[in-house]
């Protein structure tokens, strides 16, 4: 079926990009149509654990053995199945995927995507990463650079709310910041130790898509520390599509939403060289129908983008939509992670602290910066750490008691504190790496399933050893005790970071994307998710997405009005 | 006649020192307090010594609740049915023989049981200092029996302090703080109590 209405944009996603580009679109006025695979989920009305208490949970939060099993990939995370957010990750059984190397995929299909559920920590990128695959010769040049996407980091970050702190480091450009959370008291003295003793790193606090500032947002208000993000806030505090974009694209009355859309496929028109449309299946009716437009986003993320761009096959592209280079499905990051240190700190034991803070602690990376003091030869690159302190492990004392009505009585008061750091790496892009559709195995719309075939590679596993050593390093010149390591050497996907399987290039023979994300060869087609970036820095990469996005969606824009497409 | 019945009979003082493994000998033989509880995982027998033994670790005292009041051998059974795999169910379900058999000894039936048999066990165990735990480890048994009472010490703890009268009027309770301060004085923030949430 075909429907007769001619938009002027489609968006397909409604997560971070997918958010963005509609709110873009429509505020420049372009009729655009919104596609979203999943459910609808309102703001607040459909938050529906958002005041539940453990104990409101009949398994306090775990899953039965029942439900785990249709989840049995998501919970390779290990906290995404707890109750208080399962409904917002997607059911393996339903949305089955193929591994020839172990990649853990965890997503969720529903209006909002992981813009509900992310981790809210958003950083810069900086020149030292857009000019390393250029300096090291590795994979392809970035066709921007920090001042491309400078500006609309700072639209964005105005826009979202970002609370942090200004550190002046070439690494990690400042932003546009709400007044920095609090470190807590362990936390404020790993940083005085680290400024003590290291010449070559910080540490701050996290920087967040939290309002932390009294300016006003429409519909949104400053963080509560409840912690309970993931399950949608009722006060709008963080930064998501359901509270912040999508109601501004809304209030436009040029966007329409359709939620239950599965797009499959973009139509290309050979004559006119541009895409014309794309086709869906309706979730629930299974229903074929095509939409037409003028301007097509793929913001479906990396790997539901790919997936999309591969099923677009014409006589001009045998090989999936744009993908002259054969790059397209390769290439695929993420950050590599769970390498790092923990220890307790016995000190501060009448100091506490109050609110969840719904944010850690930050110690941007440090090594092969481009000057000797930080250069690391035994792997390119580098990393940063996350982590945080708290007061939840048991004191020995306490253990000591056994049991008993002392112990009991113990068991009720803060435990000894301790902090961890764990690094987020930076992946390298590898040709190898890549994604593939298996037209043998359909999913239950009769669309082919993705296949995973990837692995952390020399690089990375020399890195993690760094990523271990040097936060024991830091923690033993703070004084922290009963050090444990960590290198859970896990496969590709934990991050949750997919990047770069249609990544952005100077040349159509290397590279899927051009400068303003629009297909080289099909330029009224823009991809702004993961699955443009050319390289994956250390930071988390969410920030970048949306500036990526508002800079194209303007770009689109300004195209449409003259007539370019 | 209910158990809480029974402790208010006795007059007995739960305060600090005075724990509960005086009256579990008694309990034992009150049929109508045992029959409240039909466990859905754990056999009538199994049920009974769990309760025994959490009862133990985690007493109701003058200050606060204890175990039992907030029902955690009731919700570790449902959790044991609900969550674990078939094999985590059997092994959970040997630990736990091991547990009853150890406890035993050479007696025949648990109603022979006192109350300073369920202490006397725990006390082995619980209160082992690093030489003994070490030692646990090179008799099969012994090393079993330490860890399944370990985990179900832990797991106690865990769902004592997630219970909703525990979470909501013992630990500091606060749903929505509002504000975040990250270093203050214990006694400022909560009292001397852990956050709940």
């Amino acid at each position: 079926m075909s429907n007769k209405e001619q938009y002027d944009a489609i968006v397909i996603g409604t997560g971070v990009s997918g958010g963005w580009a509609a709110k873009e679109l429509c505020e420049n006025g372009l009729k655009t149509l919104v596609l979203e695979r999943g459910p609808m989920v309102q703001h607040i009305n459909d938050y529906t654990t958002m005041f539940l208490d453990p104990w409101d949970f009949e398994l306090r939060g775990e899953a039965s053995l029942e439900e785990a099993k249709r989840q049995e990939k998501q919970a390779r995370t290990g906290y995404v199945t707890d109750k208080a957010y399962s409904h917002f990750f997607v059911d393996d059984i339903q949305h089955p995927y193929n591994e020839t190397k172990r990649f853990d995929w965890i997503r969720g299909y529903h209006v909002g995507g992981r813009s509900l559920t992310w981790g809210r920590q958003s950083y810069r990128l900086s020149d030292i990463d857009f000019t390393a695959n250029k300096k090291e010769g590795i994979g392809i040049d970035w066709p921007i650079r920090y001042k491309d996407i400078s500006p609309w980091y700072d639209y964005v970050e105005e826009y979202i709310g970002v609370s942090g702190e200004k550190l002046g480091l070439p690494q990690l450009p400042d932003g546009i910041f709400g007044p920095p959370m609090e470190l807590n008291c362990v936390e404020e003295h790993l940083k005085e130790s680290l400024f003590e003793n290291f010449d070559d790193r910080v540490l701050t606090i996290g920087r967040v898509a939290h309002i932390t500032s009294d300016k006003q947002f429409i519909g949104r208000s400053k963080c509560q520390y409840r912690n309970r993000c993931m399950r949608g806030c009722p006060f709008g505090a963080y930064f998501s599509s359901n509270s912040s974009t999508l109601p501004a694209a809304e209030r436009t009355k040029n966007m329409i939403i359709r939620p239950n859309s599965i797009v499959h496929e973009i139509i290309y028109d050979e004559n006119l060289k541009r895409a014309t449309g794309v086709k869906i299946i309706d979730a629930n009716t299974k229903e074929e129908i095509e939409f037409k437009a003028k301007i097509i986003f793929c913001c479906a993320s990396t790997v539901p983008t790919t997936a999309i761009l591969m099923q677009s096959k014409s006589d001009r592209f045998p090989n999936g939509l744009g993908n002259d280079s054969g790059e397209l499905g390769h290439n695929i990051m993420d950050h590599h992670i769970d390498a790092g240190a923990s220890g307790r700190f016995d000190g501060f034991k009448d100091k506490y602290f109050t609110g969840r803070r719904p944010n850690g602690i930050y110690i941007p990376r440090f090594r092969n910066l481009g000057d000797k003091k930080t250069e690391k030869k035994e792997f390119l690159r580098g990393y940063g750490y996350q982590g945080g302190g708290g007061r939840w492990s048991m004191p020995e004392e306490t253990a000591k008691l056994g049991y008993g009505a002392e112990f009991k009585e113990k068991i009720l008061e803060p435990g000894d504190w301790r902090l961890s750091l764990d690094g987020f790496g930076e992946c390298l892009p590898y040709h190898e790496n890549k994604m593939t559709l298996d037209y043998n195995n359909l999913d239950e719309w009769g669309l082919p399933t993705v296949t995973f075939d990837a692995e952390w590679k020399e690089n990375e596993l020399t890195m993690r050893k760094d990523m271990v050593s040097q936060a024991v390093e830091m923690l033993e010149k703070a004084g922290f005790k009963d050090i444990k390591t960590h290198d859970i050497e896990a496969a590709p996907g934990i991050g949750i970071h997919e990047m770069g399987t249609a990544r952005m290039g100077r040349d159509p023979k290397t590279s899927i994307l051009n400068e303003f994300n629009q297909i080289h060869t099909v330029p009224n087609v823009y991809v702004t998710d993961g699955s443009c970036m050319t390289s994956s820095g250390t930071q988390n990469p969410s920030l970048t997405y949306m500036a990526i996005t508002a800079r194209a969606a303007n770009h689109a824009a300004k195209q449409f009005r003259n007539n370019k497409f | 006649m209910n158990r809480r019945d029974v402790i208010k009979g006795l007059g007995l003082s739960l305060g600090y020192v005075v724990a509960t493994p005086a009256i579990v000998g008694m309990l034992h033989g009150c049929k109508t307090d045992a029959n409240q509880w039909t466990p859905i995982f754990f056999t009538f027998e199994e049920g009974t010594v769990i309760r025994n033994l959490i009862d133990i670790m985690l007493p109701k005292t003058e200050a606060t609740p204890g175990a039992l009041e907030v029902n955690v051998p009731e919700f570790l059974d449902l959790y044991a049915f609900k969550v674990y795999t078939p094999e985590q169910q059997n092994k959970h379900k040997e630990d736990i023989q091991e547990i009853i058999n150890e406890l035993l000894g050479s007696r025949t039936r648990m109603s022979k049981l006192k109350a300073e048999d369920y202490e006397t066990f725990l006390f082995k165990y619980l209160k082992a200092d690093k030489i003994a735990q070490t030692s646990f480890k090179n008799n099969q048994i012994e090393n079993t029996v330490f860890n399944a009472l370990m985990n179900l010490r832990n797991t106690s703890v865990w769902a004592y302090k997630t219970s909703e009268l525990i979470g909501e009027t013992v630990l500091a309770y606060a749903p929505i703080p509002g504000k975040q301060q990250g270093c203050i004085s214990l006694d400022e923030a909560t009292g001397g109590k852990a956050w709940s949430l």
